[in-house]
């Protein structure tokens, strides 16, 4: 009985241990993720036009080509993007209040 | 029958049909990454929170339900619209800005640039004030075991989803069909409607059953009148003159320039509504001044008056910044055109600047009767706020409307008859 307990209770020190260690991990690659995510979409030229075009301005849309560089910072975005949104639900499950 | 042919043609145009599902694809991502809550929020206190205060509510049917999960995109688009109305403003303020503003293209894209970064400057500072709100809060325990550590960890998050969001915005721009910024808007206000308009019948049902079919008759009088309104335009005429070009000869023809009745569109509320609110929210972080800001809540005298006045001032403020007389005379000249009866020049600045002074005075009583119109509700029945109707219908119709107007255009282009039969 006590020796069972023991062991019980060693069990869910480990299982804590490897949580915190995963809850660590997790944050390091959100923060980048979360920096890399705004650095990458500032790095784009933006193409929202402002306000002039919102809500019923005269909106002229300029065809621009999109650029090598323009593509490879897309994918870059995206792959960020769904990092971030992975890591986000995974600290939702982590830092849950308990 | 004809709208049906209309959206059957779109969809036969390979490219137009690609730039709509891609439009549909973006607003699919918008919307999953409303229900995705920050790490360390407690979700069903925020919502409690988020529903027992007007600004936040107000807030929140802006952004589509998000911020009521504190969730990634919970900041909205909001923040990118109010850096733009600075950046218009201070265009006005900073000659450096004015010069971009006249520089064209180029100057546009500088504009735009900055517009970016005081985006996420404006996200910080809410994320960061909302954070702050909830803990002077604290029976309501939203953010159980906050420690700064975690609330950075916040910021963070809602900050950078708030850079996705935009960038997404900007694809729909890019890529899509209308208006990124104000499609995302208007998706997210047409996602909360299910919920805020239960809410609404349930009001007017407890208060007396019979109302519903008075307040039904007038909400859809109110969108009537709104489209009305929105697509009324003054039009002065201008005759071109006979010219001679190489060898053919281009004949004088007879066109006009279109005046909106209501030039400024949505902004006037837009900006009037977050100044009004702005007493609230600085009451947040100064307790003391809440009798203060209690002054200036809805439904009482004060709150009425000052936004009916800010909403008439913005009205006129951001029509003079976005028309500009001098230009279009100048324009006019350039291009041998001219408005009968009038003299190129300086009267033509003065006949087209009275024009619009005075095509603007009805067209912002306008927005401002419907802006009011929740208010008045709010008032009238007594019970919880109402928030929609007012700026979310104007937002509707006129993204709606643009949007439309836009897919008829590239309809057109292809030979198709479009939405509108004429």
């Amino acid at each position: 009985m006590n020796a069972g307990c023991h062991f019980l209770t060693i069990t869910i020190e480990r299982v804590d241990y490897k949580m915190k260690i995963l809850q660590i991990i997790v944050l390091v690659i959100h923060i980048f993720a979360a920096l890399g995510l705004i650095i990458a979409v500032l790095l784009h030229s933006g193409r929202g036009g402002g306000l002039s075009g919102a809500f019923g301005g005269s909106s002229s849309s300029m065809f621009s080509g999109s650029y090598v560089v323009e593509k490879n910072l897309d994918r870059i975005t995206i792959v960020l993007g769904i990092v971030f949104a992975i890591t986000t639900l995974l600290l939702l499950w982590l830092l849950a209040p308990k | 029958m004809k709208i049906l042919s209309g959206f059957r043609d779109a969809f036969k145009v390979p490219d137009l049909r690609k730039k709509i599902l891609f439009t549909f694809g973006i607003l699919a991502i918008y919307r999953v990454g409303c229900f995705i809550p920050s790490p360390g929020v407690d979700v069903k206190k925020v919502v409690e929170q988020v529903e027992g205060q007007p600004l936040l509510r107000f807030l929140n049917i802006f952004t589509g339900g998000g911020l009521a999960r504190m969730a990634l995109f919970g900041l909205g688009i909001m923040p990118y619209i109010t850096a733009s109305i600075i950046m218009e403003l201070l265009s006005a303020v900073i000659p450096k800005v004015k010069e971009w503003h006249q520089e064209g293209e180029l100057g546009r894209k500088k504009i735009t640039q900055v517009t970016r970064y005081l985006t996420l400057v404006l996200a910080m500072m809410e994320s960061a004030g909302l954070i702050v709100s909830f803990r002077n809060n604290p029976e309501a325990n939203i953010l159980p075991n906050l420690t700064f550590a975690r609330g950075v960890l916040i910021v963070l998050t809602l900050v950078s989803g708030m850079a996705l969001l935009m960038w997404l915005g900007e694809l729909i721009t890019e890529r899509g069909i209308g208006n990124g910024m104000s499609i995302l808007i208007f998706a997210g206000i047409i996602a909360t409607m299910p919920t805020e308009g239960m809410n609404m019948i349930r009001a007017v049902y407890m208060r007396n059953p019979a109302l519903l079919g008075v307040v039904a008759l007038a909400a859809i009088a109110i969108i009537v009148g709104v489209v009305y309104m929105e697509r009324g335009e003054r039009r002065i005429p201008v005759q071109y003159a006979k010219q001679v070009r190489g060898r053919r000869l281009y004949s004088g023809a007879s066109t006009y320039i279109p005046v909106r009745v209501n030039t400024a569109g949505v902004i006037p509320i837009i900006f009037a509504a977050s100044v009004i609110h702005f007493p609230l929210i600085i009451a947040n972080f100064f307790p003391a001044l809440q009798g203060f800001a209690m002054r200036f809540t809805t439904g009482s005298i004060t709150y009425f008056v000052v936004y009916t006045g800010l909403i008439i001032f913005f009205s006129y403020f951001y029509t003079a910044i976005i028309f500009d007389p001098f230009e279009l005379a100048d324009n006019l000249k350039k291009y041998g055109g001219f408005i009968p009866g009038v003299r190129p020049g300086m009267p033509t600045v003065n006949y087209v600047a009275r024009v619009v002074n005075r095509i603007n005075l009805p067209g912002s009583i306008y927005i401002a009767a419907i802006a009011l119109i929740p208010a008045i509700f709010f008032v009238y029945f007594g019970t919880a706020e109402i928030p929609i109707g007012g700026a979310a219908v104007i937002i509707i119709v006129g993204v709606a409307l643009e949007t439309m107007l836009q897919i008829e255009a590239q309809l057109q282009m292809r030979h198709y008859e479009g939405f509108l039969s004429r």
